[in-house]
Formats: C-alpha cells, structure tokens, sequence
C-alpha cells in the first residue's frame, strides 16, 4: 500500500479516493517482510484497514512515510499541539473563555501560566490576546487550551504586547509563512523592523515602529495570499523603494 | 524480660517505625502476603487472551509535524530582542547553524568597532583616576605642550 500511495504523490485528490491494502505482486523471497507504518496526516482518515481521503487537495510526502493532503481553507479546526492566537472573552470562576475562531470557544485555566499558583493569579483581562497551545482538541470534548509547555515553562506563549493590530488570513498563508525556507518571511524580513505573532488558526498579530508601517505590513500580508511570487517581489520592492 | 522474643501482631509489624528495624527478608514476606489476599480478591474474566491487530496506520491531525512548521513568534531586525532570543530557543537545532553564519549587527547591539573605541578612552580614564599628585601634574604638563604646538593660527582655505 505504501507504493500505491507513493505513486500518487502531487495529484490532486478527492474525497471518497481510498488506498487499500492489496497483496504485493512480487513478495521476495529473500528480504524480512516488515511491516510498513503509514503517518497519514490532515485530510486523510483511516477506515478499518484502508486509508480514505477526506478532503480535496494535492498529495505530499515526506520521508520517511509521512503522507498528507495540501489544502486551502479559512475555517480553523482545532488540533492538539498548535499554537493559536486567540481573545479572551469572559472570566469565569478558574477559567477563562476563549475565542480563537473555531466552532466553540476554549477554555483556559488560571493556572495554566507560567509561575501561576492559587494565590499568585495572572494578570489576563478581559479582550487580551493570549498565544496558547491546545492541550485537548477534539471533536468530542470542548477544546482547551495552555500557556505552558509539559516541564512548565512558558517559552514565549501567555498575554502579549500592547498596540499592534490583529488580521485574518487564510490557514494556506499561515503555514506558507511558517514553513522551514519561506520566501514571504526572507521577503519581509528586508522590508521594516517589525514583530509578528502568528496562529495556526488564521490570525497574524503585526507591531512596527510606527502605525503606517504596520498597516503597509497587514496590507501586504493579505494580498500576498493571491499573488504570484514574482508580483510579491515586485510589491515589496515598490514598498521598500516608497520610503514611508 | 521474656525468655524467647515475643510475637508481635502482623498489624503492629506494618507500622511505620517497625518497618525501618525488619530485615529485607521479612519486608518482602510480609509484601508477599498482603499482595495474595488482594489478588485473590480481584476479579478477572476467563477468556482467551486477544491479540490487538497491529495498525500500520497512524492518524496526525495536525500541519505542525507534516511540514516542520517554525515557532509562531517572529521579529525581524532586532524590533523585539526577545522574541528573537525565542526565536533561536524554539526553531528546530539544524536551522541554528546557518543562522549563526549571516549574523547581521543589529541595532541594538554594540559593534566591535565601536567597543576597541571605547575601550581606548576608558584606559586612559582609568589611569588618570588613579594616578599620584606628581603624575597628574606630569600629565598636565605634557597635555599643554601638545596644545601648545596647534594654537598657531591656521589660515582658511576659501
């Protein structure tokens, strides 16, 4: 089945395409038979013993066996481990309510913050950004969210700073950002000094040194999203050449 | 004083501060024990034992492993020079490497240059501060003939 899936990597695929298993036409005699672990990630299911596909999209690969659909969406659904940006909407006895775009709102507990205890309370008001991790997210329980990671230390997650202006973009340029070589981040990285919070659920959080750069900067980033690499490039040269 | 030990009740070996005085031997013997009556109270099935299938397959809900996606927190040009420290800390170790390579001087940082500067100066300064009375008035005196030799009218040039 791994060939079978391996073949098929950087086509587009549609709900409902399976990969089964199928008996090896040439079953050499001399290698171990092992058995093949597939990781199949977003956009693929497994069914019994066959592996569905759920949403449309491309193939890709990475080695050593690690499959997933490439996909565009704006709607965020939570998953364990990513880290999300989100506002806190209500105060509720230990635990704080908050919006981070999905289906309900997370819940994050008091003393899920660094060097927080019973009587040392952290200092989250109501409409604050807070950048979390989620630490249950599925599709049966309400998801919730932590400021701490499992030794308990804070590694830059809890309430961030002050000023800047909160955006929405697609999950697409969210992981384009985000991804190992990145020519958006090397593009913006020559443009201004600036600071950036991104979540994994389609919220970029901008600060710069002066108001009218952060707008440019919002400004290009949600237009990157349906520009080709070239026309980026010569938008931001145009910008940087601009001096505001 | 009683001709042979006298026996002390199993209830009484249990607590704390007999415990530390009983040998390995009678530690283990009384564990035993203990451990036989609560398993002979435990209830258990009798069926064969099943096997689980072993699944060749394994469900990740999440973008994060699949991509080798980076920290949230970016800042660029030394804008937040902790986030830029988090930077470091977070990303995955084989990046660090070559970004050690194009180290760019920041803005905040002081350069090479600039600190040989001011360490010549400081030097001097420090010498001054602890120099005697006679060095001081040597010193002087030096600095006056140096000044002296430029007090000479320059004529300008346009």
């Amino acid at each position: 089945m791994f060939s079978t899936v391996k073949e098929r990597v950087g086509e587009v695929l549609l709900p409902g395409d399976e990969f089964s298993f199928e008996a090896e036409e040439n079953i050499s005699l001399t290698a171990p038979v092992k058995s093949e672990k597939v990781m199949c990630g977003p956009g693929l299911r497994r069914c019994g013993d066959r592996l569905v596909v759920c949403k449309s999209g491309v193939l890709r690969h990475k080695e050593p066996n690690v499959f997933w659909i490439d996909s565009q969406q704006r709607r965020y659904v939570p998953a364990k481990g990513e880290s999300i940006i989100g506002i806190v909407t209500a105060k509720s006895g230990d635990v704080f309510k908050v919006d981070f775009g999905g289906s309900e709102q997370a819940s994050l507990s008091y003393l899920a913050f660094e060097g927080a205890t019973k009587r040392n309370r952290p200092n989250v008001q109501m409409g604050d950004l807070v950048f979390a991790q989620f630490l249950i997210a599925n599709k049966d329980m309400e998801p919730e969210l932590v400021c701490i990671d499992s030794s308990g230390r804070a590694n830059g997650m809890g309430v961030f700073g002050t000023g800047g202006l909160l955006f929405r973009v697609s999950l697409g340029l969210v992981r384009r950002l985000l991804a190992p070589q990145s020519n958006i981040r090397s593009d913006l990285e020559h443009l201004f000094p600036c600071e950036l919070v991104v979540g994994m659920n389609g919220r970029i959080w901008v600060k710069s040194a002066s108001v009218q750069q952060t707008l440019i900067i919002a400004n290009l980033l949600q237009s990157a999203e349906t520009m080709t690499a070239q026309q980026r490039q010569q938008l931001f040269r145009k910008v940087q050449q601009g001096a505001f | 004083m009683a001709s042979e030990s006298v026996k002390l009740s199993k209830n009484l070996l249990r607590m704390k501060f007999m415990q530390r005085r009983l040998d390995a031997e009678t530690r283990k013997q009384l564990e035993e024990d203990e451990r036989r009556i609560i398993s002979d109270e435990h209830w258990y099935l009798d069926l064969p034992e099943l096997k689980a299938k072993e699944n060749l397959i394994i469900e990740e809900r999440s973008f994060v492993p699949c991509e080798d996606l980076k920290y949230g927190r970016l800042s660029f040009r030394g804008f937040n020079p902790e986030v830029e420290k988090l930077m470091a800390l977070m990303n995955p170790r084989e990046e660090e490497e070559e970004e050690e390579e194009d180290l760019s001087p920041m803005q905040t940082d002081v350069t090479d240059e600039e600190m040989a500067l001011r360490y010549e100066s400081l030097v001097g300064s420090m010498k001054k501060k602890f120099a005697t009375k006679r060095e001081r008035v040597a010193q002087e005196a030096d600095e006056e003939n140096q000044e002296a030799a430029k007090r000479a009218f320059v004529k300008p040039q346009d």
